[in-house]
């Protein structure tokens, strides 16, 4: 697991951590704590899942669930390969910008001053470990999980992951990582010269995410009916979404952005809610949009598509019968992500359930008066989940395909009265992220075997045309276009390291003064040398400038670190 | 023999694999994704021969700060066969770090 990277696979929405291993860390979360140092790689997953559950990103999901149906069925409509196209370059498109905005949350984001917050960030903060320094004088528990952000990446493992950032390429056809994390930064830079609250990295961070992934109007574009061109569609879609780039800054003031916090709190029950019904079944949704829209053609379109994706007669058709309780289980597990599965080896006993660890150290003792008989002793197929909406921590034990126990599940069902049916669809062991990932797999077959592999085409036909719609985004303060990109072609790797000549310690500096800018709280003490960081900080703030057109790194006249572009 | 057998770790991110350009007899490979997923940005599996031993220990010890670890391995031995070895180094009153920690990884092979 320590060799493997951690993903997300939006097809599944199923998620692999590789930031600590479940069996070590059951006896912790079996208690609902998160251990601090997996916050900012559980926040970046998050981020991804939260996009996946948006109206973009559910129209994406629900384009493929169809394309997989209609090539299950022989494509009898022929528009398999239409859907999987535009599904797959509509993502290939985003990539740099869903993981810029994953990455702007696993290295800068806290818990600001709105009242709004975001979804990963409430999904982590009930599981922070809250300890009382005073008892007379309990803490919120906000700022618990500020300190515990700060020290999760003031670790020498997490300042090398945000050095690494600045030896990203800066093309996205080498990396999306690199181009879109600082298109998320420069945004934000454009962001808060029109409105300084943009500078609280959560309110930000949902504003973006209304912004670019609770747009109707990308969704219209997606779903347009317009088969006579569909070769053109790449480009439709390159320029809407650059249009969009170029119009973020002209779109934030302070009443757009109050009405949004409004609408998000939903104090005056303003907030948007998406409604549909299929077969009887109610999958509506809240819809956080950044730009309300009058326009309605994107929701009728998506309605029509989730009329034919979710179909539950479709079942009938014996060619369907294993792919829609799949698609049907997918996408009720879409708002959970889960931590991580492992096979753990437990005991009943009388009152307990014992899961053990290895076989010398129990993991946990827990009070049981489930199934499994007393005596019984096996393997229990352990999962740990987060249920974001509801900000809610579950650990499932399955024994074969049977439920036999769970730490939260009960409380929450207790909570939910509604929502039991879909409880139940969710209790699953394909929960487990080990068996979640080869679904996806799968599922891309059902529409190779149709169509081919739609994801390569569309990467050769518009991967460099990608750069251009995003170094847009940092090129603002050199007033002319081009500016950034030719700088970048001269580069060697096109990174920005090539413009610190490869010295690693200006990227390390550069990094630590990036993670200490964006903290609202300081340290009580440098993990530096100061008097080094400043000399570092002049440096590569003399050396990026050029690529910015301003010092990406802003010092006070107290050399306190204010914000950074990198 | 010894020249055939390599260690490997993973999760190197780039900066670890900048640090190591001027290391020779180390080999850095691309851990991939699957198909169609989003994932955290690339991290490299180092693979070392028993010559290069010592740039992995340098890489461990920087990894872990200095301080006692528990971290793990992959040996390939000559005959293809792969071991998942785990290492546990504490540190010694009278052993440099680096030749101690070639020590914990080599185990029971020999050099």
């Amino acid at each position: 697991m320590a060799n493997d990277r951690s993903f997300a696979d939006p097809l599944s929405s199923s998620v692999l951590f590789t930031a600590y291993d479940l069996k070590r860390g059951l006896g912790d979360l079996l208690v609902q704590r998160l251990p601090y140092i997996a916050l900012p790689q559980v926040l970046h997953e998050l981020t991804h899942q939260w996009c996946f559950n948006s109206v973009v990103g559910r129209a994406i999901t629900y384009l493929l669930f169809r394309a997989q149906r209609e090539a299950a069925l022989g494509d009898p409509k022929k528009r398999v390969w239409r859907d999987a196209n535009r599904a797959e370059t509509i993502q290939h498109i985003l990539l740099p910008l869903a993981e810029g905005m994953a990455l702007f949350a696993e290295h800068d984001l806290y818990p600001g001053s709105v009242e709004s917050t975001s979804r990963p960030l409430l999904a982590c903060a009930p599981l922070v470990h809250f300890t009382l320094s005073d008892p007379q004088k309990p803490r919120p528990k906000w700022d618990n999980l500020t300190e515990k952000l700060l020290a999760a990446r003031m670790r020498s493992a997490h300042r090398d992951r945000k050095a690494s950032l600045l030896l990203e390429p800066l093309t996205s056809h080498a990396s999306p990582y690199g181009l879109g994390y600082l298109t998320i930064k420069a945004l934000q830079v454009q962001g808060a010269q029109r409105e300084q609250r943009l500078l609280d990295s959560d309110l930000f961070l949902q504003v973006i995410h209304g912004y670019f992934y609770e747009d109707w109007g990308l969704v219209a574009k997606l779903l347009a009916e317009d088969s006579a061109n569909e070769d053109d569609a790449p480009q439709h879609l390159l320029r809407y979404l650059g249009t969009r780039l170029d119009r973020f800054a002209q779109s934030i003031d302070s009443r757009a952005i109050d009405a949004f916090i409004d609408r998000c709190l939903n104090h005056s029950k303003q907030r948007p809610i998406f409604e549909c019904e299929v077969n009887g079944l109610d999958y509506s949704f809240w819809v956080d949009e950044f730009e309300t829209s009058p326009v309605n053609e994107g929701r009728s379109k998506l309605t029509a598509l989730m009329q034919d994706a979710l179909d539950l007669l479709a079942i009938n058709d014996g060619r369907l019968e294993n792919l829609v309780p799949t698609q049907l289980f997918i996408n009720a597990s879409a708002p959970l992500i889960t931590l991580g599965g492992a096979d753990v080896v437990a005991r009943r006993l009388p009152h307990h359930l014992m899961l053990m660890m290895n076989d010398a150290v129990p993991s946990a003792i827990l009070p049981y008066s489930g199934m499994l008989p007393v005596g019984w002793e096996g393997t229990l197929r352990v999962v740990a989940a987060l249920i974001i909406e509801h900000a809610s921590h579950i650990v499932l034990m399955f024994d074969g395909e049977k439920l036999v126990g769970n730490v939260g599940f009960d409380a929450l069902r207790k909570r939910l009265p509604d929502h039991q049916n879909h409880l139940d669809l969710i209790a699953n062991p394909m929960l487990d992220p080990r068996e979640r990932s080869e679904v996806g797999s799968l599922l891309r077959e059902v529409i190779q075997e149709r169509v081919g592999d739609i994801s390569v085409r569309c990467q050769d036909e518009i991967g460099y045309e990608i750069d251009s719609i995003y170094l847009s985004a940092f090129e603002f303060m050199h007033g002319h276009r081009g500016a950034a990109a030719s700088i970048i072609a001269t580069l060697p790797r096109h990174t920005l390291l090539d413009l610190l000549n490869n010295n690693v310690e200006l990227a390390e500096s550069a990094a630590l003064a990036s993670l200490l800018s964006a903290s609202p709280v300081m340290l009580s003490r440098s993990p530096t040398d100061p008097a080094k960081l400043n000399e570092h900080i002049t440096i590569v703030n003399r050396q990026l400038a050029p690529l910015f057109g301003f010092p990406p790194i802003a010092v006070s006249q107290t050399n306190d670190l204010l914000y950074s572009a990198v | 023999m010894g020249d055939d057998v390599t260690f490997e770790i993973g999760g190197l991110t780039r900066i670890d694999a900048a640090r190591l350009r001027d290391g020779s007899g180390v080999t850095l490979r691309e851990a991939s994704l699957p198909q169609g997923t989003y994932g955290e940005p690339v991290t490299f599996t180092m693979v070392v021969t028993v010559a290069a031993l010592s740039t992995l220990a340098a890489y461990l010890l920087r990894k872990h700060q200095g301080e006692e670890f528990v971290d793990e391995i992959t040996v390939t031995h000559p005959d293809g066969r792969r071991e998942h070895r785990r290492v546990h180094w504490t540190k010694s009153a009278v052993e440099a770090p680096e030749s101690s920690i070639v020590k914990a990884i080599m185990g029971s092979l020999p050099i």
